[in-house]
């Protein structure tokens, strides 16, 4: 058996990141074990918007060269990118209820929004399983892939633009990250150990879609 | 009334939901791992 040395890597490197953050990085004195969930959190929304961006990137390009390994790209990176807001979406409510009292706020614009970037690219994956024609198929879901990422920048700076309860950056931002060092090393590992996760997750998925067009083209040559 | 509130401060017990967020999470990427094998391998064996 063949082994991969990109999810071999991305595999130890997240498991490692992991006991980091479980056994030896320091409790937050207000909000206890849960703080903890940020390790997990973060990095997955950092990977998501990543993933996005990249659909959106390949998307534009494909509609300028019609190449169809941009499309295959698109195509892996948004459900990879799915994968990592479910998480987002899942992870944020899990802290939220201990230290906000509540799983979730309708009004709150980042967690909406965030919703919403979610709803596009499950409905860009459902597009893509409606459409027969292969250039169809790439050229309409390129479409809604470019205008899926346009909500980024708007979720990223929604915690700025609205009153929301979500907080704020506090490494992301223009000032120094105000985090205490043995919690910032944690997350940096985080980031880095998700974003290998990311393109481990894209290698395998972009190479199942090589696979299985070169079937569908087999199977279309013998009928 | 203490003079160091930040020493005697009883921290919250918030570890279930610690838990589960870890345990979700991880199966999550686990089962999607899981997922793009078992496809992978389908469309090669065929």
């Amino acid at each position: 058996m063949k082994i991969s040395w990109l999810p071999t890597v991305a595999g130890a490197a997240v498991i490692a990141t992991v006991v980091r953050a479980a056994f030896y990085t320091p409790l937050e004195a207000r909000q206890g074990a849960a703080q903890k969930i940020f390790y997990l959190h973060v990095p997955a929304a950092w990977v998501a918007f990543l993933a996005f961006f990249l659909v959106a990137a390949a998307s534009g390009v494909y509609l300028w060269l019609r190449d169809i390994r941009l499309d295959r790209f698109a195509e892996s990176s948004a459900e990879v990118g799915v994968v990592f807001t479910t998480v987002v979406l899942i992870t944020g409510p899990l802290w939220a209820k201990p230290i906000w009292g509540t799983f979730w706020a309708w009004w709150d614009v980042r967690l909406v929004s965030t919703l919403f970037l979610w709803f596009i690219y499950v409905s860009y994956m459902v597009l893509r399983g409606a459409i027969e024609s292969p250039s169809l198929r790439a050229r309409y879901s390129a479409v809604l892939g470019i205008l899926g990422a346009f909500l980024i920048p708007f979720i990223h700076l929604s915690v700025y633009l609205f009153s929301t309860m979500h907080p704020m950056p506090i490494v992301g931002k223009p000032s120094k990250p105000s985090l205490p060092n043995e919690m910032l090393l944690t997350l940096l590992l985080s980031l880095a150990s998700f974003t290998l996760l990311y393109f481990a997750f894209l290698r395998s998925r972009y190479r199942y879609s090589v696979d299985r067009d070169a079937l569908a083209a087999a199977v279309d040559e013998d009928a | 009334m203490t003079l160091w509130p930040r020493l005697s401060m009883k921290m919250p017990d918030t570890s279930s939901y610690y838990h589960v967020a870890y345990t979700v999470a991880l199966g999550i990427y686990a089962a999607y791992a899981l997922s793009l094998y078992v496809r992978s391998n389908r469309v090669r064996r065929k």
